[in-house]
């Protein structure tokens, strides 16, 4: 390289030349050196007079030499190919943020439960409307809003956030207008099937739920949970208010969803306004792919949302209307609900720890990626594996916990009387059913059923997270579908031969299939870790 | 032969015109408002869609095909949405993994191998060309996402490097390392996933990731090709990787395919027009024919940029147009005002231009210019609102980068009668020509000491900024670009030409 009779550098100048080039750069080829110098102010002339070499480039390839030689001998890389600081939060927040996404999903039942131990004209018709509606908000506003998380992250993750703010607009939009649709043909079916009071409301409380679930999931997705907080904060606060001053209960409920509803909108809708008016500023040239393409993309979690939601609300209509009073096509059985409830309670630590689940999966998988070589593929899908393992068995520990956990509270709880005094409250009810879990067949029952079905629904999702984290939601979209169908049919023959309160069972045995199917598609993915890794959106 | 009698380029941009501002997209400006006779259409490459036009476009630009590289579901739809639903379903279908094994994973291995050994030449071009082909029928993100892919890189990847010296273990690539690499490669080969506007003449302003347009209509069309550079695409890209920031295999995948791009750019282009003689020093080594390179240096609107005095009253004032990130070594530029203000107590440095690039840079700046006590005499004022102001504002301008082709702002300077301290990188000594002081670069006591020196030399400053203007005015303005560039296009686009031009046809390429 060097021209004989040129090698006049001292050697000590290159090696110092060399250890300053190698603090600054990573030394990759005799091109990556030569910039160095060339960056140092290092010219020709320099490369002749100063250090012997005919030109920068030829220094550059002595240099290179020397600092492969320093590399050899242990010196070490400038700057860092660590994994970058990622910004973490911690556990503790991240637990949090868990149960604040949960949280709205149990605040309606637990009003229900709540509402039936109040003195304020709550009557089974009343809950029977607060549930259906519940049911139906949550079926028609389940997959815009898992669309909204989906793609409105995926463009956030993309550092689009105006595509992000555009897209969850629309879906926000779509979903108000299929709220509207509820509103309209859900009154008329409603009206024809129940009395006119009892479809009215459950019709109200369909539409404000469904408004209520969309703003929150924009908020989800903007990572505001302060304001899905406050929006709970006064629901709560709405409804203690009016139920302190004398309005009746089923209205109190219904003002209170109205109010959580109007402030999440106008939060959501707000900020999204905002960082569209901040980002738009003479953007002329971010577009979304097409309509047609964005729904192909949003497809299986549109179809994921409803199905979910569908099967979680199945197991009551099942229920319900194998004993309805003949008035009714299906009625609220209140030691049904209780069990439920309850049950659904203990999911919700559980739900929270799935947050985590997920974000400790998801640093796993960068830490092992960094860890092992393109040849220890197998044992790098196969640590994965294993910590999947693990955080099943977490997971499984956590809501054998807090099942348990719930059962005594509930109980010590009934026992203090916070549902009411167990006998005339019994009395009033429609067909007499306790509502504390350790009285009567049907509450204990339906809570331990529905535990374990929650339990296994908790599983279930677990694989929901990791497989859509990778970008494969189809084998989730399938097991679902699965398990309401087969939950259903179990629970339907339960119930018309055993008794109402078996369809909890066929909650179970649905849950068992999704956990199973889901299960078996993650196995599956983590087998091919790897590719999917790389695959993945 | 040619229908029309107005000619159309492609004018390819990388991160430039019309989304971005600085001196490549003045450049692109300048060339398409002046050349109105010529109809241009602009295939932009942008980081993201979010890309927002910093031109007034004029109205021979006929179109813009805008390819943002990440940051789209769907890339070829983005680029290209004139393609029907059904079309686009119909490429879906026919990216089976039949016809990924059969068809694309051949082109793959060779465009990998390509990269390894680092060729560029002609032959790998049609391997691009091929892959163009394979994705005007299938569909990118199903044949990029496919296992059979991913198991061919692994593949290719993981086989023994015969590498001298051998590789270190810190050069062995983790899992990590080959997962962005692919997904690199998926992304900076986008052009590939549109169709290219039929033009009579490519241009790019990169020789980068926007050359494959003209790589792949060369071959497609015969369309001729013409590569200008500013600053030499392959070096920037070494020195904005060297840092460290990913792991010295990802780094050497980037640089590599930095690499490939400048090969292929010059092994493709008819004219290869440096804006500098400096240049050459990167292009011929990277394979530019002698005979092809041309050097066109960047013009200047010198009735715009003129001499006028400075405002009455003013402190002793050094001005710097530049944007405030580290190519551009503000901090040198921060330490030698310490310098020049010991000789001259009252002087004022202002620097005109983006603070947004870099910020945490920008608060390292701050932080500096706080730490030695420069509040009074250093200031970073943000964009100017009109540059041709801009200079006149000082006595003097400095320029302190570590890198640069040949800086519009010491032309712009010397125009405007100010002469300019400026550090010897790229074509800066080459066109100052000994009409301005040039320094080392990273060394604040000689810029400082050139500075003051400068500032206290009244006659000096005279003569030079006399001499600096006949300069500008004999070899850099606007209109000798111009003409320069007209001709090339006419050479090569004979439909350019006026009747009866002699008229010589673009460089075939040579199809062994």
């Amino acid at each position: 390289m060097t021209p004989p009779g040129r090698r006049a550098g001292p050697a000590s100048a290159l090696d110092a030349l060399a250890a300053e080039v190698l603090r600054d750069v990573v030394p990759i080829d005799r091109w990556a050196v030569a910039v160095a110098l060339e960056t140092r102010g290092i010219r020709d002339a320099d490369a002749v007079h100063r250090y012997g070499h005919r030109d920068v480039f030829a220094l550059a390839d002595e240099i290179h030499l020397r600092c492969r030689r320093l590399l050899a001998d242990g010196a070490p890389l400038a700057g860092s190919s660590a994994p970058p600081a990622t910004g973490r939060r911690p556990l503790w927040r991240q637990y949090l943020q868990g149960l604040l996404a949960a949280l709205p999903m149990v605040v309606p039942l637990v009003a229900v439960l709540l509402g039936l131990g109040a003195s304020g004209g709550f009557t089974d018709a009343h809950a029977t409307a607060l549930v259906l509606g519940m049911a139906l908000s949550f079926v028609v506003a389940g997959g815009p809003m898992q669309a909204i998380g989906r793609l409105g992250s995926y463009y956030r993750g993309q550092g689009s956030d105006v595509l992000a703010t555009r897209v969850a607009g629309g879906v926000l939009r779509v979903g108000l207008a299929l709220a509207a649709a509820l509103a309209w043909y859900g009154l008329n079916l409603a009206l024809g099937l129940f009395p006119h009071e009892t479809a009215l409301a459950s019709s109200l409380y369909s539409v404000t739920l469904a408004v209520l679930w969309l703003a929150l999931a924009i908020l989800h997705m903007l990572e505001h949970y302060g304001l899905i907080l406050l929006s709970v904060a006064a629901w709560v606060a709405t409804y203690v208010l009016l139920a302190a001053i004398g309005v009746p209960i089923v209205l109190a409920q219904g003002l209170g969803i109205a109010a959580a509803a109007v402030l999440a909108l106008v939060a959501g809708v707000g900020r999204l306004l905002w960082r569209a008016r901040g980002l738009d500023d003479g953007v002329v040239h971010a577009r979304l792919p097409r309509g047609a393409l964005l729904v192909r993309a949003a497809a299986p979690y549109l179809a994921f949302g409803a199905l979910y939601f569908g099967f979680l609300f199945a197991d009551r209509i099942v229920g319900w209307s194998a004993a309805a009073p003949p008035e009714y096509p299906l009625f609220f059985r209140r030691a049904y609900e209780t069990g439920l409830s309850f049950a659904l309670v203990s999911l919700v630590p559980t739900l929270a720890l799935l947050h985590v689940t997920m974000h400790a999966f998801t640093a796993r998988c960068a830490a092992a990626q960094r860890r092992f070589r393109p040849e220890e593929r197998l044992a790098h899908n196969r640590s994965l594996e294993r910590f999947y393992v693990g955080g099943l068995a977490l997971v499984s520990g956590v809501a054998m916990t807090s099942v348990a956990l719930t059962y005594v509270i509930a109980r010590e709880l009934g026992a203090a009387g916070l549902f009411g005094p167990t006998g005339t409250r019994a009395a009033s009810g429609a067909l007499g059913a306790t509502q504390v879990l350790d009285a009567g067949v049907v509450a204990p029952f339906v809570f331990w059923w529905s535990a374990l079905a929650y339990a296994l629904l908790a599983w279930g999702l677990l694989n929901a997270g990791i497989l859509f984290s990778l970008s494969r939601p189809a084998p989730v979209v399938w097991a679902i579908a699965a398990a309401g169908i087969g939950g259903s049919a179990v629970g339907f023959g339960l119930s018309r031969n055993l008794g109402y309160w078996y369809s909890a069972a066929g909650l179970a045995a649905g849950a068992f299939v999704f956990a199973l199917a889901s299960a078996a598609a993650v196995i599956h993915v983590l087998r091919r870790l790897d590719y999917h890794l790389y695959a993945a959106e | 032969m040619q229908v029309s009698q107005r000619p159309t380029v492609l004018l390819c941009t990388e991160g430039t015109y019309p989304y971005a501002g600085g001196g490549v997209s003045r450049w692109c400006d300048v060339l398409c408002t002046e050349l109105a006779d010529i109809d241009f259409v602009l295939y932009a490459l942008t980081g993201v869609p979010e890309a927002s036009a910093r031109f007034a476009l004029p109205t021979n630009v006929r179109g813009i095909v805008h390819l943002p590289l990440w940051g789209t579901q769907e890339p070829g739809e983005y680029a290209f949405p004139g393609a029907t639903f059904r079309e686009l379903l119909s490429r879906r279908r026919r990216t089976s993994r039949l016809a990924i094994e059969q068809s694309f994973l051949p082109i793959l291995g060779q465009l990998l191998a390509a990269i390894r050994e680092g060729r560029g030449d002609v032959e790998v071009g049609r391997v691009l060309h091929g892959m163009w082909r394979y994705f005007q029928r299938h569909d990118w993100n199903r044949t990029w996402r496919s296992a059979s892919v991913w198991e061919a890189f692994i593949a290719q990847a993981s086989r023994p490097v015969e590498q001298d010296p051998a590789p270190l273990a810190h050069e062995r690539p983790h899992l990590h390392d080959l997962t962005a690499a692919l997904r690199w490669l998926a992304h900076f080969l986008l052009p590939l996933a549109v169709p290219i506007p039929r033009a009579d003449l490519v241009h790019t302003t990169v020789a980068g990731f926007a050359a494959l347009a003209g790589i792949v209509a060369k071959h497609e069309h015969g369309t001729p090709f013409v590569v200008t550079e500013h600053g030499v695409f392959v070096r920037e890209r070494y020195m904005s990787l060297a840092d460290g920031e990913f792991s010295p295999f990802a780094t050497r995948f980037l640089v590599d395919l930095a690499s490939l791009m400048a090969r292929l750019s010059y092994a493709h282009a008819d004219v290869v027009a440096p804006v500098a003689g400096f240049n050459r020093r990167w292009e011929l080594p990277y394979g530019a024919d002698p005979r092809h390179i041309e050097v066109i240096y960047s013009g200047i609107d010198t009735t715009l940029f003129r001499p006028r005095p400075k405002p009455a009253g003013a402190r002793p004032t050094v001005v710097a147009a530049a944007r405030v990130f580290p190519l551009k070594d503000i901090e040198t530029m921060i330490r030698a005002a310490a310098v020049a203000r010991a000789a001259v107590p009252d002087v004022q440095f202002i620097v005109y231009g983006s603070l947004e690039v870099d910020p945490p840079y920008v608060e390292r700046c701050r932080a500096l210019i706080g730490e030695l006590g420069l509040e009074e005499s250093f200031r970073l004022a943000g964009p100017h609102a009109s540059p041709p102001d801009l200079y006149i504002e000082g006595d003097i301008s400095v320029l302190s980068s570590i890198s640069e082709g040949v800086p519009y702002a010491v032309l712009e300077s010397l125009s405007c009668g100010r002469p300019v301290v400026a550090t010897d990188v790229g074509g800066v000594a080459e066109v100052l020509g000994g009409l301005g002081i040039v320094v080392p670069p990273r060394n604040p006591m000689a810029l400082g000491e050139a500075v003051a020196a400068l500032l206290t030399d009244g006659e000096l400053r005279r003569e030079l900024a006399h001499r600096g203007r006949e300069l500008v005015e004999a070899r850099f303005r606007t209109e000798y670009t111009i003409a320069a560039y007209r001709d090339v296009y006419c050479r090569l686009a004979p439909v350019a030409a006026e009747p009866g031009d002699a008229r010589v046809a673009a460089t075939p390429l040579a199809m062994p």
